[in-house]
């Protein structure tokens, strides 16, 4: 991010951006940078917090008319409202199951009144229908693969898409689900207390002592430090990339 | 949240090994007025338009997205799985505010929000943004666009 500020700001574009790590933007000196004390995912804040991200990005662009210094680091003062894990919460009944597919169909009215109310959904990077994502991450590490369902996409490729489509289905139903939880609350959930996370989770384990270097790779980008064991995360950083 | 104190102790320490680029030079671009400045937004969520190819780690390239496109067709393909995206998965302004920015242009904050917006891959390396960053930089001369809001995930 703060290189590419940098070069286009030396080709005459100005630029300001937000930080999200402090130490990064400190070392990097892009011209102009506003630190955010957010959570990783959100630059300008929280969802449906308009009057807020406006605030952020407008503190962001103010660094545009500030004296000229060799680099500007700010600090915004305030932390993103809302966003402390909400006490008590629970997942509402009914969204886990005993199967993966089971978890589908229990979620699929979720997940449709949230495409109807939003008018959006962030599930499709596969371009594939949820059904044939979970059969294809069913079957990937059994005895009798599904063939790749994205024959144009590497089957790694394939693997990191489909898991991507799986979790933003079923975390876009529990959030229509559920009332006010934190991103927090709601990927622990996914990782914790589902069968779909179980499934990943299984798929990362059986990543690192795979045939295939490839799968080896995609250790890195299956499950998130915070729901990962110190000692698997290790492992992960020992799979070169 | 994100003082690196808060992050789990295995993702504090990957961040505190991150390689931070350093540069020789500290470019600034002077004169700016917000009321006469044309902004863009530039993520690095990996952003892309429904239907198209994710973008793969260390591909440089960016990507574009209309300001006027349906929201429904903007989807994220960074590899990380280390941030948020609930926030994302609920409102796409969360990581590309195209709202927030047209809204400070219509009340004459900003002079104009571009007609397109950009989005790299932040799973990359420094030096390889160089090239695509500079041509990036021609197309928005090109087009009038004098100022970024830069926004990671």
């Amino acid at each position: 991010m703060s290189a590419i500020a940098h070069f286009l700001e030396e080709e005459g574009i100005a630029t300001t951006l937000v930080a999200l790590i402090r130490p990064h933007a400190e070392k990097a000196r892009p011209p102009r940078a506003l630190w955010v004390p957010f959570q990783l995912g959100r630059p300008v804040g929280g969802p449906g917090q308009a009057d807020f991200q406006r605030t952020v990005i407008r503190s962001a662009l103010a660094l545009l008319e500030s004296t000229p210094a060799p680099s500007i680091l700010e600090d915004f003062p305030e932390d993103e409202p809302d966003s402390a894990c909400v006490v008590g919460w629970a997942a509402p009944g009914g969204l886990s199951a005993d199967t993966v597919l089971a978890e589908i169909e229990a979620l699929a009215p979720w997940y449709e009144r949230s495409k109807q109310r939003s008018g959006r959904t962030t599930v499709g990077i596969t371009g594939l229908e949820i059904s044939t994502v979970a059969h294809y991450l069913l079957s990937v590490d059994g005895e009798r693969p599904l063939p790749n369902p994205r024959a144009d996409f590497a089957p790694v490729q394939t693997l990191r898409y489909a898991v991507d489509d799986l979790k933003a289905y079923y975390l876009e139903a529990a959030t229509e689900a559920s009332e006010r939880a934190s991103g927090w609350q709601l990927a622990n959930w996914f990782w914790e207390s589902t069968q779909g996370g179980q499934l990943v989770k299984q798929l990362h384990e059986n990543s690192f002592d795979h045939r295939v270097e490839e799968r080896r790779h995609a250790a890195w980008w299956l499950v998130p430090d915070g729901w990962a064991s110190r000692e698997t995360v290790e492992r992960t950083w020992k799979v070169s990339h | 949240m994100v003082r690196l104190a808060d992050l789990p102790a295995t993702k504090r320490e990957g961040m505190e090994r991150y390689k931070t680029p350093c540069f020789g030079t500290q470019p600034w671009v002077n004169g700016i007025s917000l009321k006469q400045a044309t902004v863009t937004l530039i993520s690095t969520a990996g952003l892309i338009m429904r239907g198209d190819r994710p973008v793969t780690p260390h591909d440089p390239r960016y990507r574009t997205i209309a300001h006027s496109g349906a929201a429904n067709d903007i989807l994220m393909s960074h590899v990380s799985v280390n941030f948020d995206r609930t926030g994302f998965q609920q409102d796409l302004n969360v990581v590309l505010p195209r709202e927030r920015l047209q809204e400070l242009a219509d009340a004459g904050e900003i002079g104009a929000v571009a007609d397109e917006h950009y989005a790299f891959m932040g799973a990359t390396q420094a030096h390889l943004l160089e090239k695509s960053s500079r041509k990036l930089a021609a197309l928005l001369h090109k087009k009038g666009i004098d100022t970024a809001l830069l926004l990671p995930v």
